[in-house]
């Protein structure tokens, strides 16, 4: 079992590897990327810097601090998924394409196979950003920081799972782009950009249960203001209960993948 | 089967069966919200074995079952009937172990990084298959040597021509030394000498290293100088399968031969030719 897991860490480590070799080869694409959108994420602060200078710095409660917190850790979790394993987002057109071949016909698990299979360049800038900002948010309290980039870390399997679910979702009804979009961009990110006392009964029970805005945010950032460890386990709990489904569902819908003969490059 | 059998089969087919379901759209609302489905049966019943170190054609027209019937080899598809043994283990319940048996060749997609050189997508391959550096470093080294590619290796995949790239392919399915390789159309667009270059590399490795080969092509040349047995499919079924000596002696009992005379005939001569012909 030991050799199998360090086996899994050795091969993502040279899939990793061999995505960076492809980022240097397009150094210029891939700094002006991740510049752009570490500044399209700051863009969003300075509303929230403007809002509160109008006011006493709380407004119903909330304070800038609990912004900057919402601006790092999901930010973070968005950064790790989709930098190092964002050839998840790759999945649907694989499928739909018939590209699933290669990774099936090796001796890996296809999602995590397929995650470090590409790397989005654009969320590194994402990365970056978080980590400065989770700086600010937990005012330079070095045991905070690492709390928030590690589970920062963690979150990212949020990300990866829900992608995953609906990408496999192309085996069954085709493409899934506008789906995704919705369901992560639109639903997901933007409720874990706004605090969390904003939202009613309704959409708190959508984002505790099936649009796991709370997860990305508001458990992990409890956990790092209050260090109450009931928050990390309920936190690490939902995170393992995603694996596990996304696990089994892959399982399920692979069964029915239907390959094709289209002429395609990996990359 | 005696035990020695079992030994010597590597694949084995038993009633194999895929069905697709094809959804086709009739006009109108109707249409859209209740289309037709329809069954179409790629492989339809097929059995055969395949023992080690044989060389192996599975040949016929587009759309006649070989690649379907390569993916259910290989446990990219789950067959709607019958059983498969690779190396002896069952592709669909064991994939990840069979594939450490199996290298896979698929002709229209690519296995290499096309950003990275073919050397960087090896050491990556050996990661995959769990061999270690030293052991990936060696092999690769090997290989590279065996078939005389050091110039290739190091260039990124996307500036090599699609006769380097396939070379550089056919290496990459052997870095973690499998017991059968699949190839399906390896020659596909390539010109007759990188064709034949595929060719010798391929009967090396049979005969060097004992590997089996499993073979789709619409080249017949491929067949002819590459393998001993052909396996011809057709609607999903199998309507021949034959040594290539044998299919010749059976089958190739006419051959056209064109003559070119040396002096010009006349259009009247052929005319009166065809006339006058009982």
């Amino acid at each position: 079992m030991l050799t199998v897991v360090k086996n899994y860490f050795r091969f993502m480590k040279e899939s990793i590897k061999c995505n960076l070799k492809g980022v240097m080869e397009y150094k210029k694409s891939f700094l002006i990327q991740s510049v752009f959108m570490f500044f399209n994420n700051f863009f969003f602060l300075i509303f929230w810097f403007v809002i509160f200078n109008g006011s006493d710095g709380n407004i119903n409660g909330i304070t800038m601090n609990d912004i900057l917190y919402l601006w790092s850790l999901p930010v973070i979790s968005f950064g790790t998924a989709f930098f190092f394993f964002g050839g998840i987002s790759k999945l649907g057109q694989y499928i739909l394409e018939g590209g699933l071949d290669t990774y099936l016909t090796q001796p890996k698990n296809v999602l995590i196979n397929v995650m470090v299979s590409g790397m989005d360049f654009s969320a590194f800038g994402d990365l970056i950003y978080g980590l400065v900002i989770g700086l600010f948010a937990v005012e330079f309290n070095i045991l905070k920081y690492v709390i928030l980039v590690c589970l920062g870390i963690i979150g990212a399997i949020f990300y990866i799972c829900v992608e995953a679910l609906i990408r496999l979702l192309t085996i069954k009804i085709g493409n899934t782009d506008n789906i995704e979009h919705i369901c992560i961009n639109t639903l997901m990110i933007t409720f874990a950009s706004y605090p969390e006392a904003i939202y009613g009964k309704l959409i708190k029970m959508l984002i505790y249960t099936v649009i796991p805005s709370a997860y990305i945010a508001f458990i992990p950032i409890k956990f790092v203001q209050t260090l109450n460890f009931g928050f990390l386990l309920w936190f690490l709990a939902v995170a393992c209960g995603f694996v596990v489904l996304t696990a089994v569902f892959s399982k399920q819908m692979l069964k029915k993948y239907e390959s094709g003969n289209n002429i395609a490059m990996r990359g | 089967m005696s035990k020695k059998d079992k030994e010597l089969v590597i694949v084995e087919a038993k009633n194999l069966s895929k069905i697709f379901e094809k959804k086709t759209k009739l006009p109108g609302l109707k249409g859209f919200f209740s289309p037709m489905k329809e069954e179409f049966k790629a492989v339809d019943d097929i059995s055969f074995k395949v023992n080690k170190g044989e060389r192996i054609a599975f040949v016929g027209p587009n759309g006649a079952g070989k690649s379907t019937t390569i993916k259910m080899l290989t446990g990219i598809l789950h067959p709607t009937t019958g059983s498969i043994k690779v190396a002896g283990l069952d592709p669909i319940k064991q994939r990840k172990q069979v594939a450490y048996k199996i290298g896979c060749l698929f002709g229209q997609k690519s296995g290499l990084w096309m950003h990275l050189s073919a050397f960087d997508t090896y050491k990556l391959f050996g990661a995959i298959y769990d061999l270690d550096e030293d052991t990936t470093l060696k092999r690769i080294n090997h290989l590279i040597e065996l078939f005389d590619i050091e110039d290739l290796v190091h260039t990124p995949v996307r500036r090599l021509s699609l006769g380097q790239r396939m070379i550089c392919e056919i290496v990459g399915v052997l870095i973690h030394e499998p017991e059968i390789i699949f190839l399906d159309e390896p020659t596909i667009g390539l010109d007759i000498v990188v064709k034949e270059k595929v060719r010798n590399l391929i009967k090396d490795i049979n005969e060097k290293s004992n590997v089996t080969v499993f073979l789709t092509s619409h080249d017949v040349s491929d067949i002819e100088k590459l393998c001993d047995r052909v396996i011809i499919i057709d609607k999903g079924k199998i309507v021949i399968d034959e040594k290539i000596d044998v299919l010749k002696e059976k089958y190739l009992k006419k051959k056209i031969v064109t003559i070119k005379k040396e002096e010009t005939i006349s259009l009247e001569d052929i005319i009166y030719d065809i006339y006058t012909r009982k």
